[in-house]
C-alpha cells in the first residue's frame, strides 16, 4: 500500500504525485492537471489573449509535460518546471503565428532613442464624461500586447500579471536577469506609448 | 555592469537600495520625468492587472476529460513504439564478444580447412655424359632457391694447372 505525503491543505504532495506519474500513473497526472489547470491557463491567455488558442495551447502543454515527466529530477518545484514548459509552447507558437501571419512586432520603436526618465507620449485628453467601458479596455490592453515581441509580451505578463521575480522569469526563459530587466525597460516603454490615455483616464 | 535600462528597471519595481539607489537617482538627467515615468509605468502595471486578466477556465472537466484522453493515447502509441529490450553494448561486453568472435575463428579455420602441407622441394640431379671416364659432371637444381648448381669432377685428368704457392724454404732472407 502506497502512502503519500500529505501537506497542511490536506492535499499529496507535488513530488508524490510526480513520482507515480514517472511510474506511469495518469491518475495521479489528472491531480495534477487539476491542480494546476487554472493557473497554466491564465498565464497562456495573458500572453495569446484568445481563450480557444489559450485552451489548445494549455492542452498542448500538459501532454509535453506528460511525455518529459520521466526526466523531472526535482531539482526545482513541479510547478516551476511545469511553468517554463508551458512558456516554451507558447513563445514557440508566438513565433511560429509571427512567421506565418506575416505579423510584425516593432520592438525597435524608439529602443535607440529612448530618453532616460522621457514622457512617453503627451498626456491623452480626458474622455468625455464617461470612463471607458471594462470591455473596451480589455480590448486596448489586448490588441497593445499583441503588438509586443513574444519574449516582450513574455516579460511583462510575467512580471505585472503573474507577478514573478526577475529571476523567477529568468528562469522560466532560460535567460539572464540582465535580458529581464532589459527586456522590461523597452517592453514597459511600448506599453505605456500604447495605453497611456487608457491608464491616466481610468 | 548594469545598464541604464537594468538599473531603470530595477528602480521602478523598488529594487534599488542604500547606494545604489541614491548614485542612481543623483545620475539620474531629468529627475522630475523620470520620477513621472516611474509613476506612469506602476500605473500601468496596475492597469494590465485590474483589466488585463484572463477569465476562469470554463468547463474545466471537460479539460481534463479531453487532456487525459491524450495522455492516454499518448501511453499507448510509446508503449507500442518502445522496443521490447534495449541491449547495452557496454565497453567489457565489446571486448568479451571480440575476443569470442577471434576465438571461435581461429577453432573454425582449423577445424574445417585442413592446412595443406607445401610440396617438398627436392633437389633435382642430372648426371651429364662428358664422353671421357674420368670427367664426370651434373647439375643440382636448387627450385626454392631458383639456382642451378653445376659440379665437374676432372679426376685426375684434370687439364687445369695446380695452384703453386711458394715454399717458405725457398725464400730468400737477406
Amino acid at each position: 500500500m502506497q502512502i503519500d505525503a500529505i501537506n497542511i491543505t490536506g492535499e499529496t504532495e507535488d513530488v508524490d504525485l510526480v513520482k507515480r506519474c514517472q511510474g506511469g500513473d495518469s491518475k495521479a497526472y489528472n491531480e495534477l492537471v487539476t491542480r494546476y489547470r487554472g493557473k497554466v491557463y491564465a498565464m497562456i491567455y495573458n500572453m495569446v489573449r484568445n481563450e480557444q488558442d489559450a485552451w489548445d495551447l494549455a492542452q498542448d502543454g500538459f501532454v509535453k509535460a506528460w511525455k518529459s515527466i520521466a526526466n523531472f529530477r526535482g531539482q526545482s518545484a513541479f510547478y516551476t518546471w511545469l511553468y517554463r514548459i508551458m512558456t516554451n509552447v507558447t513563445i514557440d507558437w508566438l513565433r511560429k503565428k509571427q512567421i506565418q501571419g506575416g505579423t510584425e512586432f516593432d520592438d525597435s520603436l524608439e529602443l535607440n532613442h529612448v530618453e532616460p526618465g522621457s514622457a512617453t507620449m503627451p498626456k491623452a485628453e480626458l474622455l468625455p464624461d464617461e470612463k471607458m467601458e471594462h470591455a473596451e479596455i480589455r480590448k486596448r490592453i489586448d490588441t497593445a500586447l499583441e503588438k509586443l515581441s513574444p519574449e516582450h509580451r513574455a516579460v511583462i505578463v510575467m512580471k505585472e500579471m503573474d507577478g514573478l521575480q526577475y529571476n523567477e522569469i529568468a528562469d522560466a526563459l532560460g535567460c539572464s536577469l540582465g535580458t529581464v530587466m532589459s527586456r522590461l525597460f523597452y517592453a514597459r516603454k511600448k506599453l505605456q506609448t500604447l495605453l497611456r490615455d487608457v491608464y491616466e483616464n481610468i | 555592469m548594469k545598464t541604464f535600462e537594468e538599473k531603470f528597471t530595477a528602480w521602478v519595481d523598488g529594487e534599488l537600495k542604500g547606494r545604489e539607489l541614491a548614485e542612481f537617482e543623483a545620475e539620474l538627467p531629468r529627475a522630475l520625468e523620470a520620477r513621472l515615468e516611474k509613476v506612469a509605468a506602476r500605473q500601468m502595471g496596475e492597469l494590465l492587472r485590474e483589466h488585463g486578466r484572463a477569465p476562469e477556465l470554463t468547463n474545466a472537466d471537460f479539460f481534463n476529460h479531453q487532456l487525459m484522453q491524450r495522455v492516454e493515447s499518448e501511453s499507448a502509441r510509446h508503449a507500442a513504439a518502445r522496443p521490447r529490450r534495449k541491449f547495452a553494448w557496454s565497453l567489457p561486453r565489446l571486448a568479451m564478444a571480440g575476443a569470442f568472435s577471434l576465438l571461435a575463428a581461429f577453432g573454425l579455420y582449423h577445424t574445417l580447412v585442413q592446412p595443406v602441407p607445401p610440396p617438398e622441394q627436392k633437389n633435382i640431379v642430372e648426371v651429364i655424359s662428358t664422353g671421357s671416364g674420368d670427367i664426370q659432371s651434373k647439375i643440382v637444381s636448387f627450385p626454392q632457391y631458383d639456382v642451378n648448381v653445376v659440379y665437374i669432377n676432372e679426376g685426375k685428368a684434370s687439364a687445369l694447372p695446380a695452384t703453386k704457392h711458394p715454399t717458405p724454404e725457398k725464400r730468400k732472407d737477406k
